[in-house]
């Protein structure tokens, strides 16, 4: 069993929290300085204002049934949603009014949870191997380990104000399915030659935007010294980690900045120095599980309280240690004794919990997407669903039900997309001047310490023909997969051709006239809209990634130019620059040279003139940048960036509508804009207009009214209308020559 | 183009300016602008260059700052002393307005390495204190079709005129450096502090006017100040059909260094 204990002093600093979350009830501290503090414990607003999420910590997803039917008394308590079921083995509790957040802490505290932790720049939840004590391959069991990690790392207090996230994973074979070589600190089960138990130790990988493998750390470390490791890591996180940028802050890009050298080097000082301060003892537990499990899927990873109490109510009998969270959001009854295996699958199935076996579905993963997540682009939950509706010929399907389908609602990981047998993730794709919903599909993912390899992108389809892919292609390995094949190897004998033309086959887009359904997003009843994404906080989405690519771009730049690794630097100067705005054509290149490379097929001589060449031929040849050739380039780029309009339109396409109107009226709303700042947006407003076009605008009464129409007659415009509406004026303008 | 609301505000005054406007601001934005010489004309150039908005400003110094400077080259600041002048300069552009980015050369011009620096650049200010090095940027721009503010001050006087492709050149006023020791320079003859910052800034709006392709530049045209009498005149000049770099027949066709004055000689 892997779970946590609660470190001493945990209820104090539990008070202080409570304490803090009043002071904001109650108004005496602002959201700015209550939310560093919440995020860390992690809570987090829904997209609806004043609903909070709760995610509480399992290590290893390991669960007691005395805990899960505290959390769903809680839930049924508290929030009018199901429980949700992490990839990651936490669960979260939804919908929660601020003013009880503090009472379901408390209630956390008394089952022995916590959900400190659970976001924020702290060390997450620490993940084990969904089949620990189960899996054929494995070493040994790993449970233990992410427990007692768990319970030694939230005792420090420096856990929780880290640069960025830190993630720490056991895999209890070569198999990783922990996905330790992907995280920010990876175990792997193995025995050295003495035959004792240790683990291989990675580092410094992880999924996010840029997902990327780990570097191997140590071929073999002792049990007892994950301690030392995992500390020594956070204390070099802490000491090294880029704070300012929070884009480039995960342990990836100080492996990044440092070169794996420099980064192991300053790892091993920081070993060094831990392992002399003397390190708090780590049991080997050595345990043999007894009995069987049942995985029982919860599609979407949302599980009813009332399921809850159920499952909870027959774990029982197996004991404190029989409930697991999978990786697949799905809930594992595991300890059963032989005997029981067939009754009890029965007797789940009465009680309503266990239902319907689907392939593939039932191991599907869809993040929250853009429904409840700020970031999202697609509904991703949805676009599952769909899916699920049209894989109906179960029987055939059964061949494939290992697939991993994983599904993120945008270019970040959270449905673990990187890492699947299929992938998909959410990007905004254009037709003529409509935006609508996509998925960017990447397979064949191949996780392994000997050299994993993330899911390789094989095309871009609209959202609305998603099900339909999934189908064809889930049949046609079904057909064509030999046995024993896993989905890897199939994919490089010949999944990645056929998943290619079925790609190609799908990414026709209708005109919008003609089948209006691609222009909305599966589970919406709106038009899908860019602009609409842009705007919201959420919006962030395609800027943060875009001025993510100019800062990387400058940043190189600024090394180049103050002599650090000259050629490298002017080498990723001009790959971030060629990559930033190719998201705003829906390609997404796996690497910088395909960046580069995708650049000039599709922006040079086209939207960037083509003297910005020089670099991209250069890159693309191998021979040295000039420091001002790359600078130019990021600023061309950086030009057309600016040029293009708030739907991240390219200058030409926005100008490429035919929906002349007869006289074209552009309106703009300059209430509460002071002088002359108004005055400043009205001739902004008015410079893309031609001579004579008209535009209207909102100005407030008083010193607006006066100055304004004033300054606009003296510019050579016209004022063809001026009334007050109430308490403001409409102004008719019509430019002049 | 889509200026941030934070630029809109920033550049609001200037915007304002029906010459200038959104349109014009973004032209600014995306300018690129060299100046060689971070001494009194340079530093108020660079100054409001920055605070302007142009977006790439390249300085080029290779002297350090010495205590002797601060009385009139603004952008140095006691705590500079003994550091790189473009290090500095660069500190306070940055400070001023982070939208700027801005590339240091810390070197003097040489006939070697000038062609290579005003690459690039839309436009040339001469903030440098010497003759060798006046003509020898006066040829680099000519020959490589550059446009360039020339700028000289001394005691209570300041002169300037901008050359572009086509118009008169400061070798068709001036054809070549003075013999050593002929003419005082600012460290032997003194300079009154304003005096640079009247010249320095004048450069930079030619400087702006050019990129804004508006207004009328100081081509073919001589302006000469006094602040003691405080008078101001602009002399005519004429395109020198004679001239060695830019006439008819030209002598000079690659670039070559002159003798530095004595006490321009780099310290230390
Ligand atoms: S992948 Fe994107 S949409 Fe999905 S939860 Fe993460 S940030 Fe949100
Ligand atoms: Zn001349």
């Amino acid at each position: 069993m892997s779970e946590y204990e609660l470190p001493e002093g945990f209820s104090e600093e539990l008070k202080q929290f409570e304490n803090l979350t009043l002071d904001y009830i109650s108004q005496r501290i602002d959201t700015a300085r209550y939310k560093p503090v919440r995020v860390p414990w992690g809570i987090y607003e829904q997209r609806e204002k004043g609903r909070f999420m709760v995610r509480v910590r399992l290590s290893g997803g390991d669960i007691s049934p005395r805990q899960l039917k505290g959390l769903a008394e809680i839930s049924k308590l508290y929030s009018d949603k199901p429980l949700h079921l992490t990839t990651r083995g936490d669960i979260q509790l939804h919908n929660l009014a601020i003013v009880n957040v503090p009472s379901v802490l408390e209630k956390l505290a008394e089952l022995g949870l916590s959900s400190r932790g659970g976001g924020g720049n702290t060390v997450r939840n620490i993940t084990a191997d969904w089949l620990a004590g189960y899996a054929g391959d494995e070493v040994f069991d790993v449970s233990p380990y992410a427990g007692i990690l768990t319970t030694l790392l939230i005792a420090e207090n420096d856990s929780w104000s880290l640069p960025r996230k830190y993630k720490i994973a056991f895999s209890g074979s070569n198999a990783d399915r922990a996905y330790a070589t992907v995280s920010d600190l990876g175990f792997i089960a193995v025995k050295n030659q003495a035959g004792e138990n240790g683990f291989r130790v990675f580092a410094a990988g992880g999924m996010g935007r840029k997902p990327s493998a780990g570097i191997l750390l140590h071929e073999f470390i002792n049990v007892p010294e994950i301690y030392c490791v995992a500390k020594a890591i956070k204390n070099l996180f802490n000491k090294y980690g880029n704070r300012k940028n929070r884009h480039a802050a995960r342990l990836r890009f100080l492996l990044e900045r440092e070169g794996k050298e420099s980064f192991t080097e300053k790892y091993l000082g920081e070993l060094y120095e831990v392992k002399k301060a003397g390190m708090p003892p780590v049991e080997i537990i050595q345990k043999k599980n007894t009995g069987g499990y049942i995985e029982i899927p919860q599609f979407l990873g949302d599980l009813d309280p009332d399921d809850a109490l159920k499952i909870a109510a027959v774990a029982e009998k197996y004991g404190d240690n029989s409930l697991r969270i999978t990786p697949f959001q799905n809930v594992l009854i595991k300890n059963i004794g032989d005997d029981d295996l067939i009754s009890l699958r029965d007797s789940l199935k009465k009680i309503n919990v266990l239902k319907k076996i689907r392939p593939v579905i039932d191991n599907a993963v869809a993040c929250a997407g853009a429904s409840t997540c700020r970031l999202g682009i697609c509904l991703s939950r949805s676009v599952l669903s769909a899916i699920s509706d049209a894989l109906d010929d179960d029987n055939k399907l059964k061949n494939v039900a290992d697939v991993k389908l994983k599904i993120s609602g945008c270019p970040n990981s959270c449905g673990q997309h990187p890492v699947a047998d299929i992938g998909l993730f959410g990007v905004v794709k254009r037709h003529g001047d409509n935006p609508l919903p996509a998925y960017n599909i990447v397979a064949g993912a191949f996780i392994s310490p000997n050299g994993s390899r993330l899911a390789e992108h094989v095309g871009i389809i609209p959202a609305r023909a998603v099900p339909q892919f999934i189908k064809e292609a889930l049949l046609e390995t079904a057909k064509h997969r030999e046995k024993e094949e896993n989905f890897s190897a199939y994919f490089e004998r010949r999944g990645r051709k056929t998943l290619k033309e079925l790609a190609v086959k799908f990414s026709a887009i209708p005109e919008i006239s003609e089948s209006s359904e691609y222009y909305y997003d599966w589970g919406s009843d709106k038009q899908f809209s860019a602009t609409e994404k842009l705007e919201g906080e959420c919006s962030a989405g395609l800027f943060d990634l875009i001025e993510l690519d100019f800062k990387e771009s400058e940043a190189s730049l600024n090394a180049a130019l103050a002599g650090h690794n000259i050629s490298e630097n002017l080498k990723k100067a001009v790959a971030s620059a060629a990559r930033a705005l190719l998201i705003t054509k829906g390609i997404e290149a796996g690497n910088d040279a395909e960046a580069v490379l995708a650049f000039k097929d599709n922006f040079l001589g086209k939207h960037i003139p083509n003297s910005g060449a020089a670099p991209v031929n250069k890159y693309l040849t191998g021979s040295s940048i000039g420091t001002l050739e790359a600078q130019n380039l990021l600023i061309s780029v950086k030009e057309l960036y600016l040029k293009m309009d708030d739907s991240l339109r390219l200058p030409e396409q926005a100008a490429g509508g035919n929906t002349v109107e007869a006289v074209k009226i552009e309106k703009r709303d300059f209430r509460g804009v002071k002088c002359p700042l108004n005055f400043v947006k009205t001739k902004l407003a008015l410079e893309p207009l031609e001579a004579g076009e008209i535009l209207e605008i909102l100005l407030d009464d008083g010193e607006p009214i006066e100055n304004v129409p004033a300054s606009l007659i003296a510019e050579g415009h016209k004022i063809i209308e001026k009334t007050k509406e109430d308490g403001h004026w409409k102004v008719r303008i019509q430019k002049g020559t | 183009m889509r200026l941030t609301e934070s630029q809109i505000e920033r550049y609001s005054r200037q915007i304002l300016l029906k010459d200038v406007g959104g349109s014009g601001q973004e032209k600014i934005l995306s300018s690129k602008v060299l100046i060689i010489g971070t001494g009194g004309l340079g530093a108020p150039a660079a100054l409001y260059l920055a605070a302007s908005g142009v977006g790439t400003i390249g300085i080029v110094d290779g002297d350090n700052v010495d205590i002797s400077n601060l009385q009139r080259q603004i952008i140095h600041f006691t705590n500079d002393i003994g550091r790189p002048k473009v290090v500095s300069a660069r500190e306070k552009m940055t400070a001023i307005n982070p939208d700027v980015k801005v590339f240091s050369y810390n070197e003097r011009v040489f006939a070697s390495n000038i062609a290579e620096i005003i690459n690039g650049y839309d436009f040339i200010i001469d903030g440098t204190d010497n003759f060798p090095a006046k003509f020898l940027i006066n040829d680099a721009c000519v020959l490589n079709n550059k446009p360039f503010s020339h700028g000289g001050i001394l005691r209570f006087d300041g002169q300037t005129m901008t050359y572009v492709p086509g118009s008169a050149c400061y070798r068709c006023i001036f054809k070549e450096p003075p013999p050593k020791g002929a003419v005082p320079t600012c460290s032997e003859a003194g300079i009154l502090g304003p005096v640079a910052g009247m010249l320095g800034t004048i450069q930079a709006a030619e400087a702006l006017k050019y990129i804004l392709g508006k207004g009328k530049l100081l081509t073919d045209r001589l302006l000469i100040f006094n602040a003691f009498e405080m008078n101001f005149r602009t002399a005519v000049i004429k395109k020198n059909p004679e001239c060695p770099v830019c006439g008819k027949n030209p002598s000079i066709t690659s670039l070559q260094d002159y003798e530095q004055p004595s006490c321009d000689i780099p310290r230390r």
